[in-house]
């Protein structure tokens, strides 16, 4: 639950520390720092504060003309209490900004990713992560050029950036192996180049190499209006659709402190739950196909029968099209419960089945256990989800930091204890049946009433001259969801009333390709495609 | 939170035969056979439930509604991935870049667009 008594206890901490550059907002911390002072106010916030983990780091630019031009925002979360502090950053054009990464280690790939992107220069340099090695254009800042793609030497994309030379490899033992995994391999799934170090057998070190599905959807995005985005939000990935739509209708609801009905928020929360069965049931799939197991079959089929409920609602397979600014798309069309009820029956039946017979295998067990995985590394890779809960650490934003009706609802979340494949598992399986048990719950009560609010049931024309209307809010926002493997939402800053200025996605997925190392540690090579269907990646997460 | 050692079942090697055994009767349940129906029978008969987004927008060819119809140069900022293109008679939209979001057509006054069974033309021009 949010603490507000501590949220006090900081502000004035934080208010008598930072004097006027402090200001709160909606349960947010805002603090505005200099370059110099970075690393000290990050050392005092981690260690006396206890913002141990940092979600997200966005950057802005401002344009020649303004003062100071880039605006750079680190997002840091306590686990203690649930608090968010956003921490900006005023830089000049070619000011050197300190690196987090003494202080949070994965921060690493996202500072390499904004440095990149806006040419901006921070201390650590390294090779880029995303983009082409020679690069003069940068796609976010204000005067990039898109007509060329300017690359001072030679493309080095098809080749693998680092190389496996005694010099880069840190392991000079003669009987240490280093192996490449390709794109096209069964080992990496289609999400990126990887190279794995074996002492011959077991996985001693690996790298992954990111950056080659480019959906630029956040380039896409900042062109559009608020209520387009609304229609595009929910591709950044097709298993957690509903969740990423959501989550961008809760920021805006959010910013411009927008009540919706009971109703919609039922009904939102009934689908955000049925869209996390769809992705497990894919999870699980996966785990049992690349295991060569005969149940994926009928995991298949059973998340067919949810993909069923989704199209008789809205339409769309996988979940598309069911949030509105105000509520959502539709009320329930008639028949829709009593087809949700036969369907939890027969998964709640069956699930059991699948899992006593998978867990009697010999040949399952082996394949997904392993050495077991610490929790404060975890911690420190800044991962979150089922992977993170695996690993025993309790943390769910649904209890953390419950919205809509999530705090009167009777649920749990499971735990593990080693960290492994097989934990993973588990705990998949086991949120399918909790979700169940969410659902029916809120079904059971369903309040009356209208879907959604009377303001927002106007065409697009209506709307715009309505949101024109209001105050457009200054500060940055973020907010984020449970999504199915892990934290997600939206960090949005807005331009004018409609039109946003920077718009930065944080995915799960991005995070948990860099922290692959810890989870991969002392695993046999037969065993590493299933240890990622466990984590449950998706590529168009990972790349930008 | 649940108590973690609950998980960590065990199941006798017996157990999963039987079990196995059940699970091969499955094939044969009506609930999970509906996987085969969905691709023979798309579109028209399957989506019994829900007209609203199966759909793609279409222009009736009503030239006078069009030409009375003031904001129809609005179509071609307002839709997302820019698919729409207006002329003085004719309405024009991509197949390629539709997404079937459903702006346009509520906008539109009644009569002008609709929403039609057709699937999608992918070569269309």
């Amino acid at each position: 639950m949010f603490n507000w008594k501590e949220f006090d206890k900081a502000k004035e901490i934080l208010g008598h520390m930072g004097g006027s550059r402090y200001r709160d907002s909606w349960g947010q911390h805002h603090l505005r720092v200099r370059p110099i002072d970075l690393l000290d106010w990050i050392k005092f916030l981690k260690e006396d504060l206890d913002y141990l983990t940092m979600t997200e780091i966005a950057s802005l630019d401002h344009g020649a003309a303004a003062p100071f031009r880039f605006e750079i925002v680190y997002h840091l979360l306590n686990m203690g209490t649930h608090q968010r502090l956003n921490l900006h950053l005023i830089v000049d054009s070619g000011e050197k900004i300190p690196s987090v990464a003494e202080y949070y280690p994965h921060a690493e790939w996202m500072e390499r990713e904004q440095a990149e992107m806006l040419d901006l220069n921070f201390e650590r340099k390294q090779a880029p992560l995303i983009l082409p090695v020679g690069q003069l254009n940068f796609p976010l800042r204000k005067d990039a050029q898109f007509k060329e793609w300017p690359v001072t030497e030679a493309s080095k994309l098809p080749l693998l950036r680092f190389n496996p030379n005694k010099s880069e490899a840190p392991y000079p033992e003669e009987s240490y192996q280093w192996k490449r995994f390709d794109l096209t391999s069964p080992e990496t799934m289609g999400n990126f180049e990887w190279l794995v170090c074996f002492d011959p057998v077991k996985v001693v070190d690996s790298k992954v190499q990111i950056g080659f599905h480019h959906q630029g959807l956040e380039l896409l995005l900042q062109n559009k209006d608020i209520l387009q985005i609304l229609q595009l939000a929910d591709k950044v990935t097709l298993s957690a659709a509903p969740h990423y739509s959501v989550a961008w209708t809760k920021t805006i609801e959010d910013m411009y402190r927008i009540k919706i009905p009971e109703r919609a928020q039922a009904l939102r929360i009934v689908f955000l739950e049925l869209s996390r069965i769809a992705d497990h049931l894919t999870v699980l799939q996966s785990i049992c196909f690349h295991a060569d197991l005969g149940e994926y079959r009928f995991l298949l089929n059973a998340r067919e029968k949810v993909y069923e409920l989704f199209e008789k609602y809205s339409g769309f397979r996988h979940g598309l099209g069911i949030a509105k600014i105000g509520g959502v798309q539709d009320d329930l069309p008639p028949g829709w419960i009593i087809e949700y009820q036969t369907v939890a029956e027969v998964l709640s039946k069956k699930l059991n089945l699948i899992h006593k017979s998978l867990i009697g295998q010999e040949k399952f067990r082996k394949l997904l256990g392993g050495e077991s995985v610490n929790a404060q590394s975890v911690l420190q890779g800044g991962v979150s989800g089922p992977a993170m809960r695996a690993a025993g650490l309790n943390f769910d934003l649904r209890k953390s930091q419950p919205f809509y009706f999530y705090q009167d609802i009777d649920f749990d979340i499971p735990v593990g204890i080693h960290g492994t494949g097989y934990d993973r598992y588990l705990i998949r399986l086991e949120e399918i049946f909790q979700s169940l048990r969410i659902i029916t719950q809120v079904i059971d009560n369903l309040p009356l009433g209208k879907v959604v609010d009377e303001a927002f049931d106007q065409n697009y024309l209506e709307l715009t001259a309505f949101f024109k209307r209001l105050e457009t809010p200054k500060e940055w926002h973020y907010s984020a969801l449970e999504t199915p493997s892990g934290e997600g939402g939206f960090l949005v800053q807005l331009e004018s009333q409609l039109k946003p200025s920077r718009i930065k996605i944080k995915t799960p997925s991005f995070v948990m390709a860099e922290a692959l190392p810890i989870f991969v540690k002392g695993l046999r090579e037969e065993q590493l495609k299933i240890c990622l269907a466990s984590l449950g990646l998706s590529r168009w997460e990972i790349d930008r | 939170m649940i108590l973690n050692k609950k998980f960590y079942t065990k199941v006798s090697y017996f157990r999963t035969l039987w079990n196995q055994q059940q699970i091969k009767k499955l094939a044969g349940d009506k609930v999970f056979k509906a996987f085969k129906l969905f691709k023979t029978e798309w579109p028209d008969k399957v989506y019994f439930y829900s007209p609203r987004l199966k759909r793609v927008p279409k222009f009736t060819g009503d030239t006078k509604a069009l030409s009375q119809w003031k904001d129809s140069k609005v179509c071609e900022t307002l839709c997302p991935t820019q698919a729409i293109k207006v002329t003085a008679s004719a309405f024009i939209i991509d197949d390629r870049g539709c997404i079937a979001c459903g702006l346009c057509v509520e906008l539109a006054p009644p009569g002008v667009l609709e929403m039609t069974t057709e699937p999608l033309l992918l070569h269309r021009s």
